[in-house]
């Protein structure tokens, strides 16, 4: 077996999930704690891959980044980088397309934090980024270990995206779920089933650690 | 001396109620507040504190102005040096009692914190985390890093509810004693009128709004 479309896809997934986690946490945290305008905007924006077709997202990445387009041709000649069938082109679409299952989890953990908490250390005299290092990250581990597991498992699970943005470059775009859909194709299927387990088996493994995080005292309570 | 003047309108089942107070406070004096439910008692402290922005406001200790609404000066939550302790017990569920005191002042003077553990009864528990303490503990726990906080006011909002006679007389002359010792001026909102009468240099009853 072919194993190099999922080394590629691992490698997507971890760098997109790492990259994200970075965006993640400061956006979450200017959502949950911080007044702004434009914010329902913002907000809206960072959820739309959840309900938009990956191929409409792929489609005008397609547009905004091919060569022949303005931003396409500055990208290519002043930094020679070319994101259309690249790898760079798909880990910047999957940070996009996985974007709010790493904030959304991270924010509801941030706002689930009691208010008389961070006022509490805010009268003690502790200013706002002690409280953040000390208070705030600690006590909302498991939704960062959520959006990281779930930004993770959903760049690994990417097909329409993929197929629009980068194609089926050996090595370089041709992630798993590309090499079980190119494998049906020519009619190998018993290394589509093969691919297709292992992906299954992992996105069962990844759900089985997210419930694992949940309190499970809840289901101790008489009632 | 610790002056106060403050007027906010507050949302009172559902209309806005104009709410106002005015105060002067001795440095050794414990003020008492109490008054029915919804009169504001803990709005008043949080408007101290800074975690609620008034209409106007005139608040001082000593030399320094923490707030004058006419003259723009508003000093910041966190460097008020005004503690409030919750009705709720805030605690940080990540620390132990030890790592909140750690957190709250790294410079505490080590004989004076075990002094005041063992005052308090908590010296036994330095390393538990606050799901495993009970009421009377956290609130306790509370006070104690309201303390540690070297705060210049303190505030205390029902900070007896959760505790025992015998515990709440011990964190009283506890208090008192700070009161006297470090000159540190007291506002305590309760509506145990009797403790307030006995315990409190002043006490203001505030109308219902």
């Amino acid at each position: 077996m072919d194993w190099s479309p999922f080394l590629l896809s691992f490698k997507l997934a971890l760098l997109t999930a790492l990259v994200l986690l970075l965006i993640g946490i400061p956006l979450a945290y200017a959502l949950s704690f911080v007044n702004w305008r434009g914010k329902r905007l913002v907000q809206a924006l960072i959820a739309l891959p959840m309900v938009l077709p990956p191929t409409v997202l792929g489609f005008y990445f397609l547009l905004v980044f091919s060569p022949q387009s303005s931003i396409g041709t500055f990208l290519n000649s002043f930094f020679d980088l070319q994101l259309v069938f690249s790898f760079s082109g798909l880990l910047l679409g999957s940070i996009i397309y996985s974007l709010p299952f790493m904030v959304q989890p991270i924010q509801n953990a941030f706002e689930q934090l009691p208010n008389d908490m961070l006022q509490f250390a805010r009268v003690l005299g502790k200013g706002k980024w002690a409280i953040f290092k000390k208070i705030i990250l600690p006590n909302s581990v498991k939704g960062i270990a959520t959006g990281l597991v779930l930004s993770f498992a959903h760049t690994l699970g990417e097909f329409g995206l993929v197929l629009m943005i980068g194609g089926n470059i050996p090595n370089e775009t041709r992630v798993a779920s590309i090499a079980i859909y190119e494998s049906v194709e020519l009619m190998q299927m018993e290394q589509a089933n093969q691919y297709a387990l292992i992906l299954l088996l992992i996105s069962f493994v990844v759900l089985v650690f997210i419930y694992s995080l949940g309190n499970n005292s809840k289901r101790l309570v008489r009632w | 001396m610790v002056a106060i003047r403050v007027e906010k309108y507050l949302e009172v089942g559902g209309a806005k109620k104009q709410f106002s107070f005015a105060c002067d406070l001795e440095d050794n004096s414990i003020l008492g507040i109490t008054g029915p439910s919804g009169c504001g008692k803990t709005s008043l402290l949080k408007l101290i504190a800074g975690l609620i922005d008034p209409d106007f406001a005139y608040i001082s200790t000593g030399a320094e102005i923490l707030i004058s609404t006419k003259e723009g000066i508003e000093c910041p939550i966190d460097k008020r040096s005004v503690a409030m302790v919750f009705q709720d017990q805030a605690l940080f569920p990540n620390m132990t009692i030890e790592e909140h005191i750690r957190f709250v002042n790294k410079g505490f003077q080590k004989t004076e914190l075990e002094r005041l553990l063992l005052r308090l009864g908590l010296d036994k528990q330095r390393n538990t985390y606050p799901d495993k303490l009970s009421g009377g503990q956290k609130q306790r726990l509370a006070i104690l890093l309201a303390l540690v906080s070297d705060p210049q006011l303190l505030l205390l909002d029902e900070p007896f509810t959760a505790l025992d006679d015998e515990t709440r007389d011990d964190v009283l002359s506890l208090l008192k004693e700070c009161v006297e010792l470090k000159r540190l001026p007291v506002i305590l909102v309760s509506h145990q009128t009797a403790i307030l009468q006995q315990f409190c240099t002043k006490l203001i009853k505030l109308p219902a709004l």
